[in-house]
């Protein structure tokens, strides 16, 4: 009895090991919510081509993504931010591989303000304090005599870890900062909002006053733009990211060769992204 | 006459009409000071509940069940032979119930507390505070009970891969915790180089009250290969060493010299008579391969070696002479009016080897190898007692994973070293064969949340 119980076990892990071989052409996208919109038309253009495969692309934010990948519940993982060392470690613990980073896209993070807002440029020390707290009110920045109002990101975004590491240095945001769910949705509150002020993608930066940024202050300020990105002159710029457990094989392959090439990189300029080549 | 009845009456019209706007504008006036009152209010209300969450969410409550199903082919110790045996054969048993509370307060502060519960009892296993004052993840401070900085022990139970750690280090670190202070740091020295040190110190009596003035001094250090971050292979080396020890009030100590137990002087301790040392080192590796097309392969290992204290075979008393005889030893006087045993210490070496291979992401098969020498001056027929043999263990097993449910199925064949089993058997005591039947099988159901 227990010779065939044991038997039957080992019976199994073989039939399942022989079931881990067979490929299937589900691919699930989790991650950026920055990137949601990207990652759709990607995956929509892919399989009009490929009918056979089927994509799911979910949002949550690069944190959720990076989790699930690390979890086994996602193939692709679309993020906003590069994955720091703990979770690299975390992969390779789990699978044995360090990931695979693939550079999608350009992308600069844009300030948004509220069309009426007379402010023009700001400089990456204002919007520290701005974002910290220190600075309240729109006339400290050459603005009105009005309060400022802070809109950003939870922090399972990307965009919301990188705005601290690289605007403020690390520090913590503003208590007064009303977190949102999505840079659309960041986008709409300011836009109604007109001592608000927010971040977030610029790929999202549609009827809305996009402020110059200046990596110091009295510098020259730059909006986002493929020149100001390309040659490095917008002062808060980054990659938009995939990431995959294993070197991709199959279909998985196929799909990110087809987002790197014309075809995938003209998605990018189109949903107001930057190709990367 | 008429004309200025006409104008007089104009002029009342525009004047009530005026008045009326007049009161109109009044009352919009109102009602949009009511409506922003009432939106600001509930502005405040909203940044009220959003810091009331962001302070809930700065707990985070984790934790896992393991289940076990488990066979045993021996259900008696065959006196010391058998390494795996339980009466009960077959039984269902609850391995680890843990539950974990973080509070983490940005990035400068982080506790945890994380109690086992199992059928049999509730214990105490973390529970620390974490200091990052330059609220980066590069250097910081850990106070309280944490594990012990050692590769396998630091992989959480519900992370490895093998249904429970290997015998050398469950002798180096028992219980894994310890009380203690440590400084760790991380630095990223260049692009996806960073090393990571870590130095406790602690009362290496595991997470209980202490008994004694002595504590554990324990490092470690693990760096990766820089081969880059793009390569299929990554190599991650480390090191790590244990110093402390048990005291005693004796002037001597019992040690194997030449095969045999005896009295020696106590002068590993610099003459000091009054602790005995524990002491080991480690070196480990695990390295990473990207290759097959099914999964991550890992193959990993390390190499401990060192010494062990233990109470010794001498009865207490002011005047005891030890186990002369059977054991050879000779004479231990302990000093009048000491109530403590001579410690009897133990130099040991173990390893253990890993192979892992990922098939897709919901299946992993591993084989694992694992050797403990207890004494490692004793070979052959030297060998006469279980606290001296060597043994090694073959593990065998898979795991499947599904969301947060991981089944496991592993399988154990123990195996007493070569000459230990030949000088068993010259003195009769395995005639049928060389291998005891202790095997074990386990089957695993864990739920992590």
């Amino acid at each position: 009895m227990y010779k065939k119980l044991v038997l039957t076990c080992f019976a199994l892990v073989v039939a399942a090991t022989a079931f881990g071989f067979m490929p299937l052409d589900i691919l699930t996208a989790k991650g950026s919510d920055t990137m949601v919109i990207l990652a759709q038309r990607w995956a929509e253009a892919f399989q009009s081509k490929h009918p056979g495969v089927s994509i799911r692309v979910t949002g949550g934010g690069s944190g959720t993504g990076i989790s699930a990948l690390i979890n086994g519940t996602t193939d692709i993982c679309n993020a906003s931010r590069p994955m720091t060392p703990a979770e690299k470690d975390k992969l390779k613990q789990r699978f044995g591989t360090p990931g695979v980073e693939v550079r999608t896209a350009k992308d600069g993070i844009t300030i948004y303000a509220n069309p009426s807002n007379p402010v023009k440029k700001l400089s990456i020390p204002q919007l520290k304090k701005i974002f910290t707290g220190e600075y309240n009110n729109w006339s400290q920045v050459g603005g009105k005599n009005a309060p400022i109002i802070l809109y950003g990101r939870e922090n399972s975004s990307g965009t919301y870890q990188f705005f601290k590491e690289h605007v403020l240095n690390n520090e913590d945001y503003a208590s007064s900062t009303q977190t949102l769910p999505g840079t659309a949705a960041v986008v709409n509150a300011v836009i109604k909002d007109p001592n608000g002020i927010g971040y977030g993608g610029f790929g999202y930066a549609k009827g809305i006053h996009v402020v110059e940024v200046s990596a110091t202050e009295g510098g020259q300020g730059y909006v986002p733009s493929e020149q100001t990105i390309s040659n490095g002159t917008y002062p808060i710029s980054r990659f938009l990211y995939i990431y995959l457990r294993n070197r991709p094989a199959g279909v998985l392959k196929d799909y990110i060769d087809w987002i790197l090439s014309a075809e995938g990189q003209a998605i990018v300029k189109q949903v107001g992204f930057f190709p990367i080549r | 006459m008429y004309r200025t009845i006409c104008l007089l009456l104009a002029a009342m019209a525009v004047s009530l009409q005026v008045g009326y706007a007049q009161e109109q504008d009044t009352t919009k006036t109102e009602g949009g000071d009511e409506l922003g009152e009432a939106v600001s209010g509930l502005g405040d209300r909203v940044t009220l509940i959003e810091n009331d969450v962001d302070v809930l969410k700065s707990i985070k409550i984790s934790g896992y069940v393991q289940a076990d199903w488990q066979h045993n082919d021996q259900t008696s110790d065959l006196g010391g032979r058998a390494l795996y045996y339980d009466s009960r054969k077959d039984f269902f048993q609850i391995r680890r119930g843990r539950i974990k509370v973080q509070a983490k307060y940005g990035l400068l502060m982080n506790a945890v507390v994380q109690p086992d519960i199992t059928e049999s009892s509730v214990s105490l296993r973390e529970a620390y505070a974490e200091i990052t004052p330059f609220k980066t993840e590069d250097l910081g401070f850990t106070f309280g009970s944490f594990n012990r900085p050692n590769y396998e022990v630091e992989r959480s139970s519900s992370d490895l891969e093998s249904i429970d750690r290997s015998q050398v280090v469950k002798t180096f670190y028992p219980t894994e915790y310890d009380l203690g202070v440590m400084v760790w740091s991380h630095p990223e020295l260049f692009e996806n180089f960073n090393p990571k040190f870590q130095l406790a110190l602690q009362n290496g009596n595991g997470p209980v009250a202490e008994t004694d003035a002595l504590k554990d001094l324990i490092g470690r250090v693990t760096f990766p290969i820089p081969l880059g971050a793009e390569s299929p292979v990554q190599i991650d080396l480390g090191a790590s060493f244990d110093y402390g020890g048990i005291p005693q009030k004796g002037d001597s100590v019992l040690k194997t010299v030449d095969g045999v137990t005896k009295a020696v002087a106590n002068d590993e301790t610099g003459g000091m008579a009054g602790w005995g040392n524990r002491k080991n080192f480690n070196v480990e590796s695990q390295i990473f391969l990207d290759l097959l097309p099914i999964g991550g392969t890992i193959i990993k290992g390390e190499f401990l070696t060192g010494s062990r204290p233990a109470a010794g075979t001498a009865a207490t008393g002011a005047s005891v002479a030890v186990g002369k005889g059977s054991q050879g030893q000779d004479s231990v006087i302990v000093k009048a009016g000491s109530a403590a045993k001579p410690l009897q210490i133990r130099n040991q070496m173990g390893y253990y080897a890993y192979l892992i291979q990922n098939v897709s992401n919901w299946l992993q098969v591993v084989a694992k190898y694992d050797y403990y020498d207890r004494n490692t001056d004793m070979s052959g027929d030297q060998v006469k007692s279980f606290s001296d043999a060597a043994t090694g263990v073959l593990g065998l097993g898979a795991h499947f994973f599904c969301a947060n449910m991981r089944f496991s199925l592993w399988y154990e064949i123990p195996t007493y070293a070569k000459d230990e089993v030949a000088a068993r058997n010259s003195k009769g005591d395995i005639t049928s064969t060389d291998d005891v039947k202790d095997n074990r099988t386990t089957i695993r159901v864990q739920y992590k949340f």
